[in-house]
């Protein structure tokens, strides 16, 4: 018998060495500073020899955000070049990107056109993009190296800033719960409370200032862009302990949303959350009140 | 009283109620003999007796069978621990319960009902229904036959009858025809209507999968044969339960003809041949798209985190919706079976199928010509040996080969070049087997043209797997 399972065993094994070499393997990616959609990614530093075609141009803006999906490249490449190869300097692997059609203006140059994401775990700061030419035997050319300034993730400046950003077109809804029991939500953009008539003339120097809802981001489904409610509070927040929620008004037809909360008290993250909204969170009243429970903080 | 005298009395006594007891229990009375009632009650118990054996050694009047077919993927070089865009698991590298099915079936002559249920967690924990048929056969005295394309052993091969063949032959053949309506396999070919504990292999060849995903599809049918031939007509929904865009439903009016004609016979003691020619020809579907209303788009060109309502804002005009389209589809195969009797080993089964097909993929690369603006043909076949040691093991090669798009084309720099898009499987298996029970490993060594290498010409995505699957019968 355990001659048998040993057999069994040696087999399995001559059998993957036999057929799993010079294959390209299954990776996605997600790990990686840059994504490249629809792109192969190869889990390796790009070769030292340089002895391919060149990169003849190459055009990359020089600002992304990171979390940002859109970042464009293109360019064009030697002749003899079949493929570009794209990957930031220190990454866990690079990616290729069979090359395109030469343009009227220089018929004998492939041309290359990239459309990348910024990985949003990316520390803000200066990258270099390394661009590589590959030719139809898999050699790689001289690199080209173009800088790339990652800036932090978009988000207003306040003493206190407390967001919530989520992953597609759903409509999501931050509510903040203040010490005094002001609820900071898209019905309520500011914390500032306008006293009834019953109580006289407002004085001219009472603070009308204090927390602020920024945006109720796709709402009806109305996609903006921007997937993302901040509370803001410009001057000293107020004291005491803070209750974040999270409420799903609608998917807007997708499956699911995932969010993430942060707090930032002076730039120091002092507290953060992230979660899932399914259909079923989209039952409750969306008033005040309404929301899973995210997040609890206190402020000193 | 004297002793005797008493003793006479109380044996007269005991005598006479014997008598007239046996008297007044026999019907009709004193007139007739004893002999031929005592004859007439035994041939009643004796005729009681039989029917009663009959009773217990006749079968259920519910045939109740079924199997599972538990796999565990001991590698998949494709899997990863990851998932994809529609947040769908990549993670191969699994137990995972492939089939689990339970039948119950009833042939009461002229009539014959069957109904199966299968359930996995291929995708998640499923249960539906596979299989349903109400069929009408005739002759009624033939038994329903389940694989009526195959040979039948109990049939005495051509040129060799002896004296009672042919009673032989009535009760062990199949029906002339059987009419069946229902939920059934698609009568094409010999693989994609073979039940999934006969095969020696895990799993049909990726042409099968591709044309005719999952085989079961809705729709009537006639199958029989006379002698060594053998047929089958189907009109058929043409979405079967693996289809990828309508699973089990039918979105346009128009049915698939399906057809498969065919012999099955002995050629000599220990070697059996079958084979056929298929076709199938029907109109596939593809889908319109509804209205939809202009767009607001930003994209954050110079990240800024800022609005630019000059450069970052555009509009995407809305569109009115479009129709619904059908478009024409068909496939020819050829079939060719062989088993061939070793001495001590067993059988040695040789088979081979090759079918040529157009806008038929519905499993994998579904097949869309309205959106490609052009046809697409598909060419499939596979080759493959399995042979018996002993009753205790099997063994088994496969070589099966599938090209969705024979007319697939990439654009490079300079020139369009066509693309290879086919992808082959070498299957290699081993079974230890019991009469009830299997348990099987198998190596898939797989070639496609899902990758690039680093040149960015397409190349195979390593997708080579190692399973072991339990199987038990009942």
């Amino acid at each position: 018998m355990r001659r048998a399972a040993l057999a069994l065993v040696m087999l399995v094994l001559a059998f993957v060495t036999l057929f799993a070499c010079a294959r390209t393997k299954s990776d996605e990616g997600r790990d990686a500073m840059i994504q490249v959609e629809g792109a192969q990614f190869f889990r390796e530093p790009m070769p030292a020899d340089e002895r391919g075609p060149k990169v003849l141009t190459a055009t990359l803006a020089a600002r992304a955000r990171a979390g940002y999906v859109e970042q464009a490249c293109s360019g064009d490449l030697e002749p003899a070049a079949t493929a570009i190869a794209i990957g930031l300097a220190g990454d866990v692997g690079y990616w290729i990107v069979p090359a395109g059609l030469p343009l009227a203006s220089a018929p004998s140059a492939p041309t290359f056109e990239i459309v990348f994401g910024v990985s949003a775990n990316v520390a803000p700061g200066r990258y270099d993009v390394v661009l590589r030419a590959v030719d139809a035997s898999g050699r790689f050319g001289p690199s080209a190296v173009r800088p790339l300034d990652v800036a932090p993730a978009a988000r207003p400046d306040g003493r206190l800033v407390i967001s919530l950003s989520w992953d597609n077109q759903a409509d999501l809804d931050l509510h903040v719960v203040l010490p005094s029991g002001i609820e900071l939500f898209k019905r309520n953009r500011t914390e500032y409370q306008r006293p009834p008539p019953s109580a006289g003339p407002v004085p001219p120097n009472a603070p009308t200032d204090g927390g602020v809802l920024d945006r109720d981001s796709n709402a009806m489904c109305v996609p903006d862009g921007q997937r993302a409610e901040n509370a803001v509070w410009t001057e000293a927040p107020p004291k005491g302990r803070y209750v974040v929620r999270v409420d799903t008004f609608s998917l807007c037809g997708a499956p699911s949303a995932h969010w993430r909360v942060e707090a930032l008290l002076d730039g120091k993250r002092i507290g953060g959350a992230q979660g899932t909204s399914t259909e079923v969170d989209t039952r409750f009243e969306h008033n005040r009140g309404a929301g899973v429970l995210a997040l609890e903080l206190d402020v000193p | 009283m004297p002793a005797f005298v008493r003793r006479s009395s109380q044996a007269f006594v005991a005598a006479w109620i014997l008598w007239g007891g046996a008297a007044m229990a026999q019907a009709p009375p004193a007139t007739t003999a004893p002999e031929p009632v005592r004859t007439d009650l035994e041939a009643r118990v004796a005729r009681l007796e039989k029917e009663a054996e009959a009773r217990r050694a006749a079968p259920l009047p519910v045939a109740v069978s079924g199997y599972v077919h538990m796999d565990w993927v001991v590698f998949r070089q494709s899997s990863q621990d990851e998932v994809t865009q529609d947040r769908e698991p990549l993670n191969e590298d699994r137990f995972v319960l492939r089939r689990a099915r339970i039948r119950a079936e009833r042939d009461q002559g002229l009539f014959h009902g069957a109904f199966e249920i299968d359930a996995n967690t291929i995708n998640g924990p499923q249960v539906r229904p596979v299989n349903a048929e109400a069929t009408f056969k005739w002759p009624a005295d033939r038994p329903y036959a389940r694989t009526p394309w195959a040979y039948n052993p109990a049939m005495p091969r051509v040129g060799s009858e002896g004296p009672g063949a042919a009673t032989a032959r009535s009760a062990a053949n199949e029906p002339w025809f059987m009419v069946t309506a229902g939920l059934f396999r698609t009568p094409f070919g010999f693989e994609v209507a073979e039940s999934e504990r006969d095969r020696p292999w895990l799993e049909r060849s990726t042409m099968s999968n591709a044309l005719f995903p999952q085989s079961f599809d809705l729709g009537v049918r006639v199958v029989g044969g006379f002698r060594f031939l053998r047929y089958a007509l189907g009109i058929m929904n043409g979405a079967p339960l693996g289809d990828r865009t309508f699973p089990g439903r039918d979105p346009s009016k128009s049915k698939d003809l399906v057809f498969r004609v065919g012999g099955a016979t002995a050629i000599t003691d220990g070697f059996i041949l079958e084979g056929g020619v298929s076709g199938a020809t029907g109109r596939g579907f593809h889908a319109g798209v509804p209205a939809t209303k202009d767009l607001i788009q930003w994209e954050d060109s110079n990240a800024d985190g800022v609005v630019d309502n000059t450069t970052e804002i555009q509009v995407i005009p809305g569109a009115p919706a479009t129709p619904s389209e059908s478009f024409k589809r068909f496939a020819v195969g050829a079939d060719l079976r062989a088993t061939i009797t070793l001495p001590v080993l067993g059988d040695l089964h040789l088979r081979g199928e090759v079918v040529r097909a157009s806008n038929l993929d519905r499993g994998l690369f579904v097949s869309d010509p309205v959106a490609t603006s052009r046809d697409l043909r598909q060419l499939g076949y596979y080759a493959g040996a399995s042979q018996e040691i002993t009753r205790w093991a099997l063994v088994g090669v496969r070589y099966d080969h599938y090209d969705p798009d024979a007319d697939a084309r990439e654009q490079e720099p300079f020139a369009v070049v066509p693309r290879d898009l086919s992808m082959s499987t070498w299957s290699f298996s081993a079974a230890g087997r019991t009469r009830v029970a299997r348990l099987v490993a198998q190596y898939d060594h797989r070639r496609n043209a899902l990758g690039r290498d680093a040149s960015g010409r397409p190349t195979t995505l390593a997708d080579d797997s190692f399973t072991l699957r339990a199987e038990v019968r009942f």
